[in-house]
């Protein structure tokens, strides 16, 4: 019976990978292209955004050492900016859309549209422009070295653990860069559980389970994510960047490094962005999240606490095991 | 002049072909093989070609693991040998290696030993070589599906002939020894000349070109037949991590790869993008200054070291612990005083698990959390109402020790007021608590479990007091008159109190789980 069920679930999950599939080519007829991609060899980024010429040269700058070739950007309807930035960039291939983000399961349709198109039989790296991926060494091993290592392993996919940045104490003013505008994280806070169904670890926790869903903390937001991935006709993520189908993807193995997405998030004037984010309707689960930054009036520098860290380089993230070099010494 | 060197390679040919000028342009003879599988434009071969002291070798198609990469190897020294009369010896190298030392040395190194092979050669009836794959089945399977490429195929044939009758396996050619051994060597022209002359070659070909991984058997096992002084080392540094792959190094590596002994010339293997090793180590850079003379042990030791995988972040089901710490459930709120006294007495630190909303989704995970950056011996005190499952992972953990009074809750009970809210306080933690205790006793625990009733308790703190580590007299004896007194009115209003002082509970049942004490 139990291999009945088994064979009977995995139909299931296929159906749904092949809805979210086909989905995702209807969706892509919402795109209209701004500029081509120059390049289509090395790793490519893919990303979705709205409004964030504020964070757009430090994604940019970090990404490019990271050793990225080419970025793939949806343009969802700037007006600050963004998008005139992104079209002088040689790397970036850009896209316009005023389609709706929600119902394009927030912009990952879009974006499984142009690596359909784009990234099958590569390393694509699927970020927000809030998100800043960070592993040990990368410096010195940028996303090359690492996604020849994860190839000679035969490894198809790479975790990272999403930690929530916030400002604070010494946090430096808008002029100032993204990391140092919001200097602080949680160390020890998180917890992890096996997910059944995807088969990835769940892992929630951090700042925002502690200011703003303390009462209700399974609300919390999930904080894994598989950003980058040797992408393959047919796969699909299934919410957002934290799990994908196939399911083998998800999976972590022992000997495989992950690393950690920082999350710019709360940069100061986050609230302005808050109230206009829940007026617009267009974020996970009815804007839950939104509402209850609302609701508990954010200040700046409100989610430091006594358990803050202040960040101070991969080693440290190494050292407090909030990701791990696996046998990748 | 006394060494050669055959060089095989795949991709990453711009990175070789500077290897190879560079070993080229101080006089050592290189043998260059290039995959036939990787895309050269004839221009570029030509190119190659043309660098002094290099010869190409015959193309091939050399798959991991193939036989033909035993080929390109016997074919690339071969040309070697009968170009340079005056070469003593040949080493093995790939194009992702990287020269370690001046070529000189190597030359002076060699000259110093002359005939003697080194090649990492152990016979497999005596040792284990492999970290993970298959041993001595290499020589004796057969092994028609290629391992990378039709794993499923790959492991179902192996499988299948593990069940089959041992007369069926492959016999071993007389004489062989089978050994195994890193594929980078240096064997010395002696022994290449006679394991090319060997009038058995053809017979040994047809055999190791049907085992596994031929490169890391066939020159292995000649080598100990023809060799005279065979030394079981190599002079390529080629650590494998603890999966048993080859290790990657980086710019990152540069300090250890600096202070890497005298009896290593090159390196293996060497990302292509580490463009600050290939400047130092090929001379565009100042020439790099020995650090300490310990780099081979220290990435060893980086190698052998299991990684903890993010401990930050605790799963579920796992045991909380990092450091051993003792686990109190009831003693708390028994012994009021607990705290100020373990702090007096340099124990502890205190931790009290307060189990909110997000600890329970997950209380193991949130007992870690507090478990962490603790020095010493942590306490941590529960009370009755914890959830059973973060007793159930206490329990399991060998960190752990537990110290358990069943019932110590009632004491807070006992100096309240209100009959009525009191009566359903004290059923509940009584259940909460029973549930906790059929935890603790659940069979497949790992911790050490003291456990006392509420009587016994009462009768000899120092007992719990010794078991915390602290001296005699130590706990101050609570009310007891009180609880009794408490536990008496709790019986007389209707519940099943099912503790006792000595008075009552005369044919007060255990609930489930604590009866099977």
């Amino acid at each position: 019976m139990r291999r009945v069920d088994e064979c009977l679930y995995q139909l299931v999950l296929r159906t749904r990978r092949q809805r979210l599939f086909l989905r995702s080519w209807r969706k892509g007829l919402e795109l209209a292209p701004v500029t081509r991609p120059a390049r289509r060899e090395g790793v490519l980024a893919f990303a979705c955004l709205r409004n964030e010429a504020r964070r757009l040269p430090d994604f940019l700058d970090h990404y490019r050492r990271l050793g990225v070739a080419q970025f793939f950007v949806v343009d969802n309807g700037s007006t600050d900016g963004a998008a005139e930035l992104l079209a002088a960039q040689p790397d970036v291939a850009m896209w316009r859309t005023s389609g709706s983000y929600r119902r394009s399961r927030y912009g990952m349709d879009w974006l499984a549209a142009l690596k359909r198109r784009h990234g099958c039989g590569r390393w694509c790296l699927t970020v927000d422009a809030d998100e800043l991926l960070v592993y040990p060494d990368w410096e010195t091993r940028p996303l090359p070295a690492l996604c020849a290592w994860l190839d000679a392993r035969g490894l198809r996919s790479f975790p990272a653990l999403l930690l929530d940045l916030y400002g604070g104490p010494g946090a430096a003013g808008p002029e100032g860069r993204i990391l140092e505008q919001v200097p602080w994280f949680d160390a020890g806070n998180y917890r992890a559980q096996r997910d059944p169904r995807y088969g990835h670890d769940w892992i929630q926790g951090g700042p925002r389970e502690r200011a703003f869903f303390a009462g209700e903390p399974w609300q919390a937001p999930a904080l894994n994510k598989v950003p980058l991935v040797r992408w393959k006709f047919g796969q699909t993520y299934v919410s957002s960047t934290h799990h994908l189908l196939p399911r083998g993807l998800n999976q972590r193995r022992e000997e495989a490094p992950t690393g950690v997405l920082l999350h710019t998030k709360f940069l100061p004037g986050f609230a302005a962005r808050a109230e206009e984010e829940a007026a617009r309707q267009e974020h996970y689960g009815d804007c839950v999240e939104y509402r209850a930054y609302l609701a508990r009036a954010l200040r700046p520098g409100a989610l430091h606490g006594p358990g803050s860290l202040r960040f101070a380089g991969w080693r440290q993230l190494e050292a407090l095991g909030l990701m791990s070099r696996g046998v990748w010494i | 002049m006394t060494a050669g060197c055959v060089m095989l390679c795949h991709g990453g040919l711009d990175r070789a072909e500077q290897v190879a000028r560079h070993i080229c342009a101080q006089g050592t003879p290189l043998a260059l093989h290039v995959d036939s599988g990787t895309p050269v434009s004839r221009r570029r071969l030509a190119e190659l070609a043309a660098i002094p002291g290099l010869v190409l070798a015959g193309r091939r198609r050399s798959r991991w693991g193939g036989w033909e990469l035993v080929e390109a190897s016997l074919g690339g020294a071969l040309a070697l040998l009968s170009r340079h009369p005056q070469l003593t010896h040949v080493c093995l190298i790939s194009g992702s290696c990287l020269p370690l030392r001046p070529m000189a040395e190597l030359d002076r190194f060699l000259a110093e030993h002359p005939g003697r092979d080194f090649i990492e050669s152990v016979r497999i009836r005596q040792a284990d070589w492999v970290v993970s794959g298959l041993q001595e089945e290499r020589f004796r399977l057969r092994f028609p599906f290629r391992f990378r490429e039709q794993r499923r195929l790959f492991d179902l044939a192996t499988r299948v002939q593990r069940m089959l009758p041992e007369q069926w396996q492959r016999a071993l050619p007389a004489g062989l020894d089978p050994c195994l051994g890193s594929q980078w060597w240096c064997l010395s022209r002696r022994t290449l000349e006679a394991i090319l002359s060997d009038p058995g070659l053809t017979r040994s070909a047809r055999y190791f070109r049907r085992v596994w991984i031929p490169d890391e058997a066939f020159f292995q096992s000649m080598a100990r037949r023809h060799g005279r002084d065979v030394v079981s080392r190599t002079l390529t540094f080629a650590p494998f991590d603890r999966t048993g792959r080859p290790v990657t190094f980086y710019d990152d590596h540069a300090a250890e790869l600096r202070g890497i002994g005298p009896d290593y010339f090159f390196v293996r293997k060497v990302w292509e993008g580490a463009d600050r090793l290939y400047a130092e180590r090929l001379g565009k850079l100042p020439a790099p200054v020995p650090s300490r003379r310990d780099g081979a042990r220290r990435i060893a030791a980086r190698a052998a070291v299991p990684q903890p995988l993010t401990p930050a972040i605790p799963r579920r089901g796992e045991p909380p612990g990092t450091v051993p710490y003792l686990a109190l459930f009831g003693a708390g709120p028994l012994f009021p005083g607990l705290p100020r006294i373990l702090r007096d007495a340099g124990r502890g630190p205190w931790i009290d698990t307060a189990f909110g909303p997000a600890a329970r989704l997950n209380p193991a995970a949130h007992l870690a959390n507090l478990l962490r950056d603790h020095r010493g011996m942590p306490v941590l005190s529960f009370g009755a109402d914890s959830p059973p499952e973060a007793a159930w992972s206490v329990a399991l953990d060998p960190l752990a020790r537990i110290i358990a009074v069943e019932g110590g809750w009632v004491l807070p009970l006992a100096g309240g007021a209100g009959a009525e809210a009191q009566g359903e306080e004290f059923a509940r933690l009584r259940r909460a608590e029973g549930r906790i205790f059929a935890a603790l006793d659940g069979g497949d625990r790992r911790a050490a479990l003291r456990r006392w009733t509420l009587e016994e308790a009462l009768a000899a703190p120092d007992e719990i007091a010794e078991a915390l580590g602290l001296p005699p007299d130590s706990l101050a004896v609570p009310q007891a008159a009180q609880m009794a007194e408490f536990l008496e009115r709790m019986r007389d209003d209707g519940l099943n109190p099912s503790l006792s002082l000595g008075r009552g509970g005369a044919g007060a049942r255990l609930p489930r789980g604590l009866a099977a004490r």
